[in-house]
């Protein structure tokens, strides 16, 4: 009984070690993260997807009725937040 | 804050109501029956619109509803104080130069070169006979009028007049012309972008309009081929050719929504030379140039704008 419990440790020492170094030597080999002014110059590395601006409150098309919260308007004037209203001519 | 936006004379219309939504609701459907009602009044499209029956019978005593003598009233009181540069008698130059179809129809399908003939110098719409206890009309012989930008300035005033009873504050935006009244919650005015003429999907800065009405004129809004050459649709009243102005678009703030709409139409006509001049004889009244480059122009400059209009640039 006792042989076997020490044959059941080494095994289980054993496999931990050879675990731990192979996760090593993976990561060791593995390619390094590309930094942000490599990316342009790297054709393997994709371009950061440009996100498309929100569309403006009325240039939904279609008609429909909603309602949203106000837009956040501090106490003092900002340019800051979202118009409610576009005006360029029509 | 509540929103309802839908199509009608041939541009985007947007209520922006704050209230109680079960009270609001009944001012969005309120106010939707303003705009349909001035948009079949008031269109040139349509044959059997009540403007296209008055220009049916030009040089003849007509008889119009209270709403149509009241436009024709408030454009013709525009006509001297902008020298002439607000006219709404431009619609056979219009057809001439090829506008002679909704904007969707025109864009479609372009017009053909040899289609039109060369316009003429439009009457002067000063001449028009109104008749306030008879509630008439007579435009002289050939006159022709088209009512479409100072008609969405007008409606969108009616609409928020009317969506006003069913909300605490609202503003109105038909097609860019647009009527506050009241103002939105925990906000001193109601935000405005200024539309970038160059790229209409920016803005240029955003104006804080807390009472009246805004409008604007851009030679960058409803274009079409005409002979190969791109013509707009904004008629110099002198030459009844499309306008050659050194500005994009012209932006008006005034008490008045359609003094807005008919002020904006001649500054940007009248260029630098005469925008400061017209605008400075109107009380309350500022305006904003975009040129070529996209720089902002006019009464930006000056203390006054800041004061009226909070204008932040």
């Amino acid at each position: 009984m006792k042989h076997t419990k020490n044959v059941l440790r080494l095994w289980m020492a054993s496999v931990s070690l050879g675990g731990f170094m192979g996760g090593w030597v993976l990561l060791a080999h593995a390619p390094k993260p590309a930094s942000s002014s490599s990316a342009g110059s790297d054709p393997a590395v994709a371009p950061m997807a440009t996100l498309t601006p929100l569309p403006p409150l009325n240039a939904n098309i279609g008609g429909s009725e909603f309602s949203q919260p106000a837009p956040s308007v501090p106490s003092f004037r900002s340019r800051s937040f979202l118009p409610v209203m576009r005006t360029g001519g029509s | 804050m509540h929103f309802d936006h839908f199509r009608a004379m041939t541009t985007e219309i947007l209520f922006a109501a704050e209230g109680r939504l079960e009270h609001v609701r009944l001012g969005f459907r309120e106010a939707r029956a303003v705009i349909r009602d001035g948009e079949r009044r008031f269109t040139r499209f349509s044959p059997d619109s009540e403007l296209m029956r008055l220009n049916r019978s030009s040089g003849k005593w007509r008889e119009v509803s209270q709403d149509m003598f009241d436009l024709l009233l408030a454009a013709q009181s525009y006509v001297a104080p902008t020298r002439g540069l607000f006219n709404p008698a431009v619609l056979p130059a219009l057809a001439a130069s090829g506008y002679d179809r909704s904007i969707e129809l025109l864009e479609a399908t372009p017009s053909t070169p040899d289609r039109h003939s060369p316009s003429e110098t439009p009457p002067d719409f000063a001449e028009a006979e109104l008749d306030p206890d008879g509630r008439r009309v007579r435009l002289p012989q050939g006159m022709q009028i088209d009512l479409g930008g100072i008609a969405k300035g007008w409606l969108a005033a009616k609409a928020a007049e009317r969506l006003a009873e069913y909300a605490d504050g609202c503003a109105v935006s038909a097609g860019g012309d647009i009527s506050v009244l009241g103002l939105p919650k925990d906000a001193d005015g109601w935000s405005v972008g200024l539309e970038d003429p160059r790229q209409p999907d920016r803005d240029l800065t955003t104006l804080t309009l807390r009472s009246g009405s805004c409008a604007t004129s851009s030679v960058t809004k409803r274009k079409w081929l005409q002979s190969g050459e791109t013509m707009h649709h904004i008629i110099d009243p002198r030459t009844g050719e499309p306008a050659q102005s050194p500005w994009l678009s012209v932006t008006v703030l005034s008490p008045s929504a359609t003094e807005a709409e008919a002020f904006a139409k001649a500054c940007l006509i009248g260029g630098p030379q005469l925008a400061p001049e017209l605008v400075a004889t109107r009380t309350g009244m500022v305006y904003l140039a975009v040129d070529g480059d996209g720089r902002l122009q006019g009464s930006a400059q000056s203390q006054e704008l800041s004061h009226v209009a909070g204008l932040e640039i």
